[in-house]
């Protein structure tokens, strides 16, 4: 299995539910996000364009926060997501550091935290939680190997773009248009 | 011409009141790394280059003072950890692509070789101590009639170190200022230089001083044109590099990079040893103090500009 997040863009109307719903549910602490939205406009009036992403930790096939974390506490789940196990976090923030889209932070117990692509949740068949509350069905979440998932339909039917190509982390997180 | 973009993200304001992820922990940990690996290869190469009998006082000092100050540079790094009880992790796996783990294996190996180099050849005032326990006399004997070999280990582990201690910001893929291979060779140069410039500071063997001085002066040239060529590498990458290199050349940090590190740090230092060495001048314990001064300045200045430029816009 190799679980995958496609966000259909042409959806997304950045109502930030998604932001509350993993905040709540992952009991994220103040001023910190495990998802966020970045409305990016383009162009002169009039001719302008608005893109409106939901982003989180794109949980990389070539992770440099796993590469860098000295004590393997950054790993790769059997799944193809990166987890952090806080048994192991020193709280060196080599992982902060190396990461090219600002997606950790510093949990106030002392170890790093960023989005698990709700795991728990989906290892009880539910979706995750950002998934759930999306009122436009914007965000998909699914094996990318299974052809009749709705991850492998978006990818095939639309225009995929990952965020910062340019970092080559290989973003398992992508957006359609 | 690039089309205008506004960006807002739920976040922009934590953003904007983010603080540094690295404080001063990291680069005093950089530096005393540095100066360590720098103090382990100037007396190593001394041992084999002109022999253990013509090691200064002041060598057999620097070598002494190494693990301490490497300890305090330990110290810096332990304090920087967020997750502090779980400091022991470093040393239950290593991970082979992580230069942090790589480097905390690599300063368990630099202790013991350090505390051999030490009791080979140590000050006098320490031999009395050292020939009251038994053990510790044995140990001398059996480190003295290795001692080529301990400094060959030493000059081994003090490239080691002096790269690692570059390595771990170059590795890091996210901050442009950092992402040049260069930094491991630049630390490398700036940490041998300050090892001999602490050397310099201690001496007082005229002719010891001499040697000491064309060293230096040859790392300052070395560190440079390593310094040069991170800077056009950075200049000819992206827009990004670029924007990171400026940080450095017009922005915020160059009264700091260009007045204090490569001037006030390395040329004037260089200069004024150039005159003492030529006879214009005596040598005076300034040359060192700038050498020191200006590599400590480095690494705050690497650390603290790396982290004000990255990736994420939003």
């Amino acid at each position: 299995m190799r679980r995958v997040m496609v966000i259909d863009a042409r959806r997304c109307v950045g109502c930030e539910a998604c932001v509350v719903a993993c905040k709540t549910e992952n009991h994220v602490p103040d001023g910190a996000y495990r998802d966020w939205v970045v409305q990016e406009t383009r162009g002169e009036y009039p001719s302008l364009e608005l893109t409106i992403q939901s982003q989180r930790c794109n949980h990389c096939s070539n992770a440099p926060c796993v590469a860098n974390c000295p004590t393997g506490a950054s790993h790769y789940r059997g799944d193809g997501t990166v987890q952090v196990d806080r048994d192991k976090c020193t709280g060196c923030r080599a992982c902060i550091a190396s990461c090219p889209y600002g997606a950790r932070y510093v949990a106030p117990e002392g170890h790093v935290e960023k989005c698990t692509l709700c795991v728990h949740r989906l290892d009880r068949g539910k979706p995750t939680a950002c998934e759930e509350v999306c009122p436009t069905s914007a965000i998909a979440t699914g094996d990318r190997g299974d052809r009749g998932s709705v991850v492998a339909l978006r990818l095939r039917r639309g225009t995929a773009s990952v965020v910062t190509p340019e970092a080559g982390t290989e973003p398992n997180v992508s957006y359609v248009r | 011409m690039q089309p205008h973009t506004e960006i807002d993200s739920t976040r922009s304001a934590a953003i904007a009141l983010a603080e540094r992820f690295w404080g001063w922990e990291i680069p005093v940990y950089l530096f005393l790394g540095g100066l360590v690996a720098g103090l382990m290869l100037a007396v190593s190469a001394a041992v084999i280059l002109i022999g253990r009998d013509r090691i200064t006082r002041a060598m057999k000092l620097g070598l002494l003072g190494a693990p301490v100050l490497l300890s305090i540079g330990m110290g810096a790094l332990f304090l920087d950890l967020t997750y502090k009880l779980h400091v022991f992790r470093f040393y239950t796996t290593l991970e082979l692509s992580a230069p942090m783990s790589l480097g905390s294996w690599v300063l368990l190996l630099v202790y013991p070789v350090q505390i051999a180099l030490v009791i080979a050849m140590p000050v006098e005032e320490l031999v009395p101590w050292l020939d009251r326990v038994p053990a510790i006399g044995r140990a001398r004997e059996i480190a003295a009639a290795h001692v080529t070999k301990l400094a060959w280990a030493g000059v081994g582990l003090g490239v080691a170190l002096g790269i690692y201690t570059g390595v771990l910001l170059s590795a890091t893929v996210a901050r442009p200022l950092w992402s040049s291979g260069a930094l491991g060779f630049l630390f490398l140069a700036s940490g041998s230089s300050t090892g001999v410039a602490a050397l310099m500071f201690a001496e007082e063997d005229h002719e010891a001083l001499g040697w000491l001085g064309r060293a230096d002066l040859g790392l300052i040239a070395f560190e440079l044109a390593v310094l040069l060529l991170w800077i056009v590498g950075l200049m000819t990458q992206g827009p990004l590099y670029r924007e990171a290199a400026a940080l450095l050349l017009s922005g915020p940090w160059a009264p700091a990079f260009l007045g204090m590190v490569v001037f006030g740090g390395l040329i004037v230092p260089a200069a004024l040893e150039g005159l003492a060495l030529r006879g214009r001048a005596l040598h005076s314990r300034l040359v060192p103090a700038l050498v020191i001064a200006g590599g400590l300045l480095l690494r705050f200045v690497i650390v603290y500009a790396g982290q004000e430029v990255g990736f994420v816009a939003g």
